[in-house]
């Protein structure tokens, strides 16, 4: 059986798929363009703060001390308290309120204020579109729903488009060769968008869905669907007193001797109930970690049955690392950033293909180069006085594009405007080489500073070769 | 690592049949086909056994789509450009129906269709005999997916009422089944 939409169908379809991706395409080229970033944020993390002291064993006993000595210096603490473990990725140890981090050196002293504005800022666009977090969180999500909405109607829109799969025409007509981008980026990424729509629209629906389930279902009682799904804290009652955090990751080693601890979170420090669990990774498992919970004399209690639960607890718990691509180390990242950059690049040409159908030009084709081009070129400014300067980056950001798009419409031609951004992204990227270099001397040149300034550099010398690429192009062609 | 080796080949390879038969290279194409994505299934459950099922799936999904965009890259016709402009037109302000009818179907494909599409998956989640975690992780899945389709069908209809009387209709099914 074989199923053929009428023309009528995929005509209704194609202006479907054309308003939906105008209404949100602007909105969704930003959200793809970080997202594509944030796959990388534990490495921008490392690249904004070169000096911390990076290793990836330790002692027990050094890091309980660590931990228990910073507990009762005065500091101010919060009712979860955590102690982050170096681990493959980030062979970094912190120890955070539910405020601020610190670094831990090898020898569990207190280092560095832990400070990367930056990749926050980045993280912020890709989850809330820097709006205040529970609003742009939904906004977000939404996004993920109408990606859905677009794979669904670009799919019966385009009934060749399976048929077309390995047709790429460049150059001739700019609306064919943008079609063809789209479309092939689309059709084969189809299994991917997908996923990262629906995983990425959890974040934003979960506790919408949550309410409502817990009004027809709990009495309203939000917190007993959190305790169905995350699992009740332990009541306890101990005197007060230290943690016993090395005996406890001592005990992992026979409790779950396969899996990775990552993270030691401290629930009601100095209260009667305090307790303590280390979360840890299991080799080939997707779920974000397992908890093993201890109370304070370092007596396993349970796990919360994240790894061995109800299916949908592990598939809820799974979420984080599908979406963004932090399991199977670095490989998989990479690949994760260049199905990233395909979406970007579709939800770019999406535009482009509607912009190139009509018959005139106007503001909008400006306004969209301006964004387009100006995003990256704003990314770069703002790491640039974020890292180099100390200036905070979102305003920067967003001033950035504001810019570009100004300098877009006062140009009124696509590709000089194009060019003249590339040309501008080249000299940021350069101007943040620099001001790098100057601002951490030796440290700058730490394997992981190293690896993201020359991906940096190469990412520039790519924009350098697109704008040299159009030097000769006719301006108004 | 063998094995993530012998994936990458046979998920190399079994695109490389659909491009020739796609090319017209290999004959006969049913075949060439079948043959491709049998590769491709091997691929699958080489990656499993390389790591895991959870990871292997996904890094087999992901090999996918690169593999096939080098053979779209290598296939690349450049043609000659058809020099056609765009002639500039100066700014035209949307008329006041056409702003009221995006707007209308706004409201009706994103707040209308998230309601309803809510309502109608949480109510269908209800009737499954699972438990209500597993419920829970079916909807927080399910939504996303079922208000994009909702959402295409606002857009799909030219007149605007008819999804949003379906779309009043379904949610309030849905609220029925959930809260009585």
């Amino acid at each position: 059986m074989r199923f053929t939409p009428s023309s009528a169908l995929v005509r209704k379809s194609l202006s479907s798929h054309s308003w939906l991706g105008l209404t949100v395409g602007a909105l969704m080229y930003l959200v793809c363009l970080s997202g594509m970033l944030a796959v990388f944020y534990p490495e921008f993390e490392r690249w904004e703060q070169p000096y911390a002291d990076e290793f990836s064993s330790f002692e027990f006993r050094e890091v309980d001390k660590a931990f228990n000595d910073f507990l009762t210096s005065g500091a101010a603490i919060t009712p979860h308290m955590f102690l982050v473990l170096p681990t493959d990725a980030v062979p970094r140890m912190r120890i955070a309120t539910e405020n601020e981090s610190w670094f831990v050196d090898v020898d569990g002293s207190v280092a560095h204020a832990e400070k990367n504005d930056w990749t926050e800022m980045l993280l912020e666009l890709h989850l809330y579109l820097h709006l205040p977090s529970s609003w742009g969180m939904i906004l977000v999500s939404a996004l993920g729903a109408m990606l859905c909405a677009l794979i669904i109607s670009g799919l019966m829109a385009h009934p060749k488009i399976f048929k077309d799969a390995f047709n790429f025409r460049t150059r001739g007509s700019r609306h064919l060769e943008q079609a063809d981008i789209h479309n092939r980026l689309s059709v084969w990424g189809v299994p991917f968008h997908l996923m990262i729509a629906i995983t990425g629209a959890y974040f934003g629906l979960a506790l919408p869905i949550l309410a409502v389930f817990a009004d027809a279902n709990y009495g309203g009682d939000r917190d007993a669907v959190i305790e169905s799904v995350f699992g009740k804290e332990p009541e306890l009652r101990q005197e007060k007193g230290p943690l016993a955090i090395g005996s406890a990751l001592r005990q992992m080693r026979t409790l779950a001797p396969q899996a990775d601890p990552f993270l030691i979170t401290a629930h009601d420090v100095g209260e009667p109930n305090q307790f303590f669990s280390i979360s840890a990774t299991h080799p080939g498992r997707m779920i974000y970690s397992e908890n093993y919970l201890f109370d304070a004399s370092g007596v396993f209690l349970r796990t919360d049955g994240f790894s061995d639960g109800e299916p949908g607890k592990q598939v809820v718990y799974s979420i984080y690392r599908l979406h963004f691509g932090h399991f199977g180390g670095l490989p998989v990242k990479i690949v994760y950033g260049l199905l990233g950059l395909a979406l970007t690049i579709v939800s770019v040409t999406g535009v482009n293909v509607w912009l190139a159908r009509r018959r005139t030009r106007n503001y909008l084709n400006d306004v969209w180069t301006g964004i387009v081009w100006g995003t990256p070129l704003a990314l770069v400014v703002s790491a640039f006085t974020q890292v180099a300067l100390g200036i905070p980056s979102t305003g920067i950001l967003w001033l950035t594009i504001f810019a570009a798009t100004v300098a877009a419409l006062r140009l009124r031609n696509e590709k000089r405007a194009t060019r003249a951004l590339q040309v501008a992204f080249v000299i940021a990227a350069g101007l943040l080489l620099a001001g790098y270099v100057l601002r951490f001397n030796r440290d700058a040149m730490t394997p992981a500073a190293l690896v993201m300034n020359l991906s940096l550099l190469a990412t520039a010398l790519v924009f350098g070769a697109l704008a040299w690429g159009r030097r000769d192009e006719p301006a108004n062609a | 690592m063998a094995y993530a080796i012998a994936a990458v080949f046979a998920g190399a390879c079994g695109v490389a049949l659909l491009y020739a038969s796609w090319r017209s290279r290999l004959q006969p194409k049913r075949s060439v086909v079948t043959c491709g994505w049998s590769l491709i299934a091997v691929s699958f459950w080489f990656w499993i056994r390389s790591a895991g099922v959870e990871f292997g799936i996904v890094i087999a999904a992901t090999q996918l789509p690169i593999v096939a965009w080098i053979f779209v890259l290598t296939n690349r016709h450049v043609r000659r450009s058809n020099g056609r402009q765009q002639e500039p037109a100066g700014v035209t302000l949307p008329r006041f129906h056409a702003v009221l009818h995006h707007s209308g179907r706004f409201m009706v494909a994103v707040p209308l269709a998230a309601g309803s599409g809510t309502m109608l998956v949480l109510a269908g989640a209800t009737l499954l005999p699972w438990s209500d975690v597993d419920r829970l992780a079916f909807a927080v899945l399910a939504v996303p997916l079922i208000w994009g389709a909702l959402a295409y069908w606002a857009c799909l209809d030219t007149r605007l009422l008819r999804p949003a009387l379906g779309l009043v209709a379904g949610g309030t099914l849905g609220a029925v089944v959930l809260y009585i």
